[in-house]
């Protein structure tokens, strides 16, 4: 293990630390809210699953096919699963009642990417879908007040737009671009790993205004830019995926700030190897500062500081991709595809299992949201 | 405002998912398990890497007699295959120490579709520093002229010829045989204690489960990998249009029997060879049958590889063994598809996030 040092950990935190744990936070509140993701189960049905502090199921809404990110409206007691590409759904359920509030469905010739989230407001549903006849991608608002019809299309300024997120401001989007054309009829093949170019960009949620876009260097055109998350200062984390060959050795994560250049970064070596090229989701911790990063191929979960871009240390998670921010600082959940769920504590290091309801025997699915 | 509908049963109780499929049999225990992974790793695991540790060595040996009897060619090729014999039958095994430090791309640097093999071995020779041929050079050298597939080239043409390509030679099988002692010490040193100790869950393994799911992984996945890289690759879109250097180990003429190592060590992986196995315990899970075809189709796919009668180099461009191959291939899709379902039959989740993400 390659962890960091423990009391060099605790000083870069500092005083932060000194709340209660979670769980004599919420008291006897064990039916309390924890955490909601899209499953499967064993028999490859798919679900979107709401989980209590206590480990038990709360919601269990069935889903067509696969989902990917789950988003949570920020006023309204709702969720959103999202199809996973080239799906065709967004259900937004009332996780309460269980009532489907609105299946969202795309214009025909489109798909969703896996990825959509609420405005800051909680009017507008704002998706990343795929126009499939030019293969470009495009961002699209519902507003939820009109039956969540069309308001806006804009470009996605890129191919293959996956994750999204709305920066502090409320009105500007910051959107990966994964770079890799797919086509419906081909299934989920990568159509053009040599010329792909994927990008981060920055667009005005309400015109559609392109307002500052960057790339990876040229010899690093096969670094997907994938999922991100963006914390109160506007700087952004992002999990990388690499498509070349499987013997490079390339940086897996980058962080940016606008106005600036990309900056990519290393794990330490042996780290970055096990990695293995690919990082599944990318979130900042309460206070903004800490990020974390999953790559469930090499089995780990690496944690940066946003300021520098240090690498802090890694957390050995089996398939573990899912991560959400706990309300403590330097705290993450972590949910795995065995459907596992873990606690860890950056300070302390400490990974604790959360006991699930014994019935619960589902893959958790890349991401997970804390509710 | 916006319609409001509700479905109907959206709170279905989760226990009631599983219950599909007639009689229900309990997923094996974490102790029917521990038992499994032992004896397998004992058995199976550990003996391999020895064999392979044995053979490398044995081959740094007759390359460095290679140096002063050039006549010896025939006993460093021979002392070759044995090595690549013993690493084609352990090269399923992808965890553990032959993780570390890039061994298993070190071992074999393979698909090389740059070519990157061939041009830095030349540089390398052409190059003739003595600050190349130590032991030292070779912990940071390329991967692409530390293993197997360098050494292929320099025995099996006649770059090895000049003193300093034996030299070459010899400096790199003696890097293959360091790395693979060094694993086969590290498995009986490390990776069996957190074998053993994975009922504690307290190290290395939660659950004895989940040091399953690793060996699990290493008898299903090669199987797909194996027919994508070493048979479709070469085979490419017909007879005609066949891409034979493609083939693993096409300069030494092996790439069939490769192939035919690599569905033995799978076969062994899977039946087992003391008081338990993966066959049995899907057997007493109710799957006679799928345990059944399972096991044919390994022993089926043995025999129509032996029925080739030439190299896999030539046998991509004959119409007749091109349709063979093919049909090796379909089979080993279909013997892919029900090793997945006998997993599903033992609840081991091979990965959901780490093959399928997004």
């Amino acid at each position: 293990m390659t962890g960091i040092n423990r009391r060099q950990f605790s000083l870069l935190l500092g005083g932060v630390l000194i709340s209660p744990t979670l769980l004599a936070q919420t008291g006897g509140a064990g039916r309390a809210p924890l955490f909601a993701s899209a499953a499967t189960d064993r028999n490859g049905l798919h679900h979107l699953q709401m989980v209590a502090q206590d480990g038990s199921v709360l919601l269990d809404h069935p889903l067509p096919q696969r989902a990917h990110h789950v988003d949570l409206h920020p006023t309204q007691p709702w969720l959103a699963a999202v199809a996973r590409r080239p799906g065709r759904y967004i259900d937004v359920v009332d996780y309460n009642s269980g009532a489907l509030i609105q299946r969202v469905e795309p214009d025909a010739g489109r798909h969703f990417y896996g990825h959509a989230i609420f405005s800051a407001n909680g009017r507008y549903l704002i998706s990343c879908e795929n126009n499939v006849a030019d293969g470009q991608g495009r961002i699209t608002v519902r507003d939820i007040e009109q039956e969540f019809s069309k308001v806006a299309d804009h470009p996605s300024y890129g191919v293959g737009p996956h994750e999204l997120a709305l920066m502090a401001d409320a009105k500007t989007l910051v959107v990966a671009n994964g770079g890799i054309l797919t086509h419906p009829d081909r299934g989920r093949d990568k159509l053009n790993l040599d010329s792909m170019r994927p990008s981060l960009a920055y667009i005005d949620l309400h015109s559609g205004e392109l307002l500052e876009q960057v790339e990876p260097p040229a010899e690093l055109h096969q670094l997907s830019i994938r999922h991100l998350d963006v914390n109160a200062d506007s700087k952004v984390v992002i999990a990388l995926q690499y498509q070349g060959a499987k013997y490079d050795d390339v940086p897996l994560v980058a962080m940016h700030q606008r106005g600036q250049a990309l900056q990519l970064l290393r794990a330490p070596d042996n780290v970055n190897r096990a990695m293995k090229q690919y990082c599944g989701s990318a979130r900042f911790d309460a206070s903004g500062r800490y990020a974390a990063i999953s790559s469930p191929r090499g089995d780990l979960v690496t944690f940066w500081d946003s300021r520098d871009g240090q690498y802090l240390g890694q957390c050995k998670t089996r398939d573990g991709c899912g991560l959400a921010a706990t309300t403590l600082p330097g705290e993450f959940l972590i949910s795995t595809g065995s459907g596992r769920l873990y606690r860890f504590d950056m300070a302390s290091q400490n990974r604790q299992r959360i006991k699930l309801d014994a019935n619960l025997s589902v893959a958790w699915d890349n991401h997970m949201t804390l509710v | 405002m916006f319609s409001r509908y509700s479905l109907l049963p959206v709170l279905i109780p989760v226990a009631t998912l599983f219950l599909a499929g007639g009689v229900a049999h309990a997923a094996p225990s974490n102790a029917q398990w521990q038992a499994i992974n032992v004896q397998l790793t004992r058995d199976h695991i550990l003996p391999r890497y020895q064999t392979l540790a044995r053979n490398s060595t044995e081959l740094a040996a007759a390359t460095d007699m290679l140096c002063q009897q050039p006549e010896q060619l025939a006993a460093a090729q021979t002392a070759f295959h044995n090595t690549m014999d013993a690493w084609q039958g352990i090269q399923h095994v992808q965890f553990g120490p032959v993780e570390f430090l890039m061994r298993n791309f070190s071992m074999q640097f393979w698909p090389d579709k740059k070519n990157l093999t061939s041009k830095q071995l030349n540089e390398l020779l052409s190059q003739e520093a003595a600050a190349n041929l130590t032991p030292e050079y070779f912990r940071g050298a390329s991967i692409a002229v530390k293993g197997l597939p360098a050494l292929e080239r320099l025995l099996f043409s006649d770059k090895y010829q000049t003193p300093y390509g034996c030299q070459l030679t010899a400096a790199i099988a003696s890097n293959v045989a360091t790395m693979s002692r060094e694993i086969a010490e590290e498995w009986e040193s490390q990776q069996l204690p957190r074998i053993d100790a994975a009922p504690d869950g307290e190290d290395y393994y939660e659950d004895s489960t989940e040091a399953a799911t690793e060996l699990m992984k290493a008898l299903v996945e090669p199987v797909e990998v194996v027919r994508d890289l070493k048979l479709l690759r070469p085979l490419h879109k017909g007879a005609n249009k066949a891409k034979p250097r493609r083939a693993e180990s096409w300069r030494s003429e092996r790439s069939l029997r490769n192939i035919q190592l690599n569905l033995a060590a799978l076969a062994e992986l899977y039946r087992g060879n003391g008081s338990t196995s993966v066959k049995e315990l899907l057997t007493a899970e109710g799957e006679a049958a799928l345990a059944y075809q399972i096991d044919t189709h390994f022993q089926q796919l043995d025999n129509q590889l032996s029925s080739i009668d030439k190299t896999l180099y030539l046998a991509v461009k004959d119409p007749a063994d091109h349709a063979t191959l093919k049909q090796v291939s379909d089979q080993m899709k279909i013997l892919h598809r029900q090793l997945e379902e006998a997993m599903q039959k033992l609840n081991i989740q091979l990965g959901f996030n780490s093959r399928d993400g997004d």
